[in-house]
């Protein structure tokens, strides 16, 4: 174990072993069987997850033509700005699908609840939008 | 509704055409697209697309380049403004 994500990957290992084991032996005790299946599916996935991962990293541990390759395509400045294009188009769809979603949900008179949920969220999501642009005019 | 426009649709309007000589020099020096590539620590696409004319780098990039065939920015590239008689 070399470095930080090696060690997060390690410590999420060790996680999903013990959410399994405590889903394990709480789903034969007289607990909650619901919460015992919520925690052997999170174990499960952190398991799975943080055993891909380690196994990647190392992988590309031993061929550093590969790990260099990977990191060209991850820092490759093209890259980062088709992916930036494509999450603008992705974050502008995502704003116009959400208010239709929260004004579908409020015409439906469901639990308002949800209504305020969703505004909630979308709210959210344009408070983060406007702190990042101040953020960015500010730092460039 | 917001509008949500990126900075990256400037370039949309007002397009700033940037023709180069990229693959001219880089064949003088008789060099490959991978090659060059793995110098300047780009991916082999990013040549690619410069070379075609289909992306502008970064001013980073553009030092790099010059930097690397040793000659100055505006030898590699030319800069032209759009008068809208292209496309």
């Amino acid at each position: 174990m070399k470095n930080r994500k090696d060690i997060r990957y390690l410590v999420l290992f060790i996680v999903g072993i013990v959410l399994l084991g405590i889903g394990g032996l709480a789903i034969r005790g007289t607990s909650s069987k619901l919460g015992a299946g919520v925690l052997i599916v999170l174990g499960a996935g952190l398991f799975g997850m943080s055993v891909g991962e380690m196994i990647r990293l190392w992988l590309i541990d031993k061929a550093p033509k590969y790990k260099q390759k990977i990191a060209i395509e991850k820092n490759d400045e093209r890259n980062i700005i088709i992916n930036n294009k494509a999450k603008v188009k992705a974050f502008d769809l995502m704003l116009t699908v959400h208010s239709t979603l929260i004004l579908i949900v409020a015409l439906l008179k469901t639990d308002l609840l949800l209504t305020l949920l969703l505004a909630g969220a979308y709210l959210l999501i344009l408070a983060v939008y406007v702190a990042c642009l101040v953020k960015y005019q500010k730092e460039m | 509704m917001i509008e949500m426009e990126s900075m990256l649709y400037i370039r949309r309007t007002g397009e700033l055409l940037l023709k180069n000589r990229l693959e001219e020099i880089r064949k003088q020096k008789d060099i490959t697209q991978e090659e060059l590539a793995e110098r300047l620590a780009v991916s082999r696409q990013t040549i690619g697309s410069l070379e075609n004319g289909r992306y502008n780098p970064s001013i980073i990039l553009a030092f790099k380049i010059a930097k690397f065939f040793q000659l100055r920015i505006e030898e590699i590239f030319i800069y032209e403004e759009d008068n809208g008689s292209e496309k």
